[in-house]
């Protein structure tokens, strides 16, 4: 059984976005122990799942990077190009024109059954990994499909924001793993679920 | 001339009391217990808004608070205290004074000429303008491994973002976490 991973960006108030989806919240000036971090988390990804909206940003983007040998951050743009990615959508058809640059990228539309199936395939095609956004995580937290949590939590309260718990009924107890501070101010929290779920 | 330091214990998703305004997601145990009984060593004041002080008012000087966290109870009851309230008139547990009017100036006031440090406790609503006014200089976040459906944030209400510098991060065995941070 394949787990599936959240690495998430998040404000000390718990948000992962500004209203508007803004990302200026984050510590940008990442020391070589928060890259070992995500490194360590990045490598054994064998999938990248994706809600549509984050997708239309995050594949161009990283194929940019990927092209471009100056760009100090090739190598993940490299990763994330190569790595096959599974892209959620009521929308989106694999005729429309985008997906045709979109490298390695299928679109499903059953949450559910689609993660269900890409865990059950063999350990050895590697970690599934999501990175957002704000609907996408919330539909994988309701329908409790993450395996590890690992949130980084920046030195910054914003008010308002886009949250990722709202869809739940009821209180969520988490089990925390391991909690690791670095240098930019960023602490990452690592948790599963709790097996005592639920009141 | 006094700090103003902060102490606020929230879900991951950063609500510091759930839709019922019930805190009883808090886990405070042994060890949690045993760190607010060293805070409280420090003889800061203690600073709360009006519903933070009626839920302190009506456990810590109880019996059942005295059988429990012995140590904290004697401490809460007997540190200076101060209730920030447009209606209270009168604050009946020891120790305790009120401010009743422009609490951005009085607590101005009382950082410049303090000997003691403060701590405000809880108290979202009082945090966020105290926040806002450049008034604290240290957040004690704990953080409850636990989401809550609907709450009500942290610095709900906050107009501008709030950087800080992160100083530290504890580790409870509960799985809670404690991160302290300075006003940048």
């Amino acid at each position: 059984m394949r787990k599936l991973i959240l690495q998430v960006q998040m404000t000390l108030d718990g948000f992962i976005a500004g209203p508007n989806g803004e990302m200026d919240f984050m510590e940008m000036n990442w020391g070589k122990d928060i890259q070992t971090y995500v490194k360590d988390l990045t490598d054994p990804v064998g999938t990248i799942v994706l809600g549509r909206k984050l997708a239309e940003g995050f594949i161009p983007y990283w194929a940019s990077v990927a092209r471009n040998t100056d760009n100090p951050e090739v190598e993940a743009g490299k990763k994330f190009t190569n790595t096959p990615k599974v892209v959620f959508t009521k929308t989106l058809k694999a005729s429309d024109s985008q997906m045709a640059e979109w490298n390695n990228t299928v679109l499903a539309s059953d949450l559910v059954k689609a993660i269900t199936d890409l865990k059950n395939k063999s350990e050895s095609e590697g970690d599934i990994i999501a990175y957002g956004g704000a609907m996408f995580v919330s539909s994988l937290i309701k329908h409790e499909l993450i395996d590890e949590f690992h949130f980084f939590i920046n030195p910054t309260a914003i008010g308002n924001g886009l949250p990722i718990f709202k869809e739940l009924n009821s209180k969520q107890n988490l089990k925390l793993v391991k909690s690791t501070a670095f240098d930019c101010g960023i602490v990452v929290l690592n948790y599963t679920l709790s097996p005592i779920k639920k009141k | 001339m006094g700090k103003l330091n902060s102490f606020t214990f929230i879900s991951l998703n950063g609500f510091y009391k759930d839709y019922n305004n019930n805190i009883d997601w808090h886990h405070h145990g042994d060890e949690e217990a045993e760190y607010s009984s060293e805070s409280l060593q420090s003889d800061n004041i203690l600073l709360f808004g009006r519903v933070t002080y009626d839920m302190m008012a009506g456990f810590w000087p109880s019996p059942m608070a005295f059988e429990s966290f012995p140590e904290v109870a004697k401490g809460m009851n007997d540190s200076e205290k101060i209730v920030i309230s447009n209606t209270l008139k009168h604050a009946d547990w020891n120790n305790t004074k009120v401010i009743n009017e422009n609490m951005i100036e009085t607590i101005r006031q009382l950082k410049e000429t303090s000997k003691k440090d403060i701590t405000l406790l809880g108290s979202g609503t009082i945090l966020t303008q105290l926040s806002e006014a450049n008034l604290i200089d240290e957040y004690k976040i704990m953080i409850d491994p636990v989401v809550l459906s609907n709450g009500t944030s942290l610095f709900h209400g906050l107009q501008h973002q709030l950087h800080l510098k992160l100083v530290s991060s504890r580790t409870f065995k509960s799985g809670t976490i404690l991160l302290t941070y300075y006003n940048k």
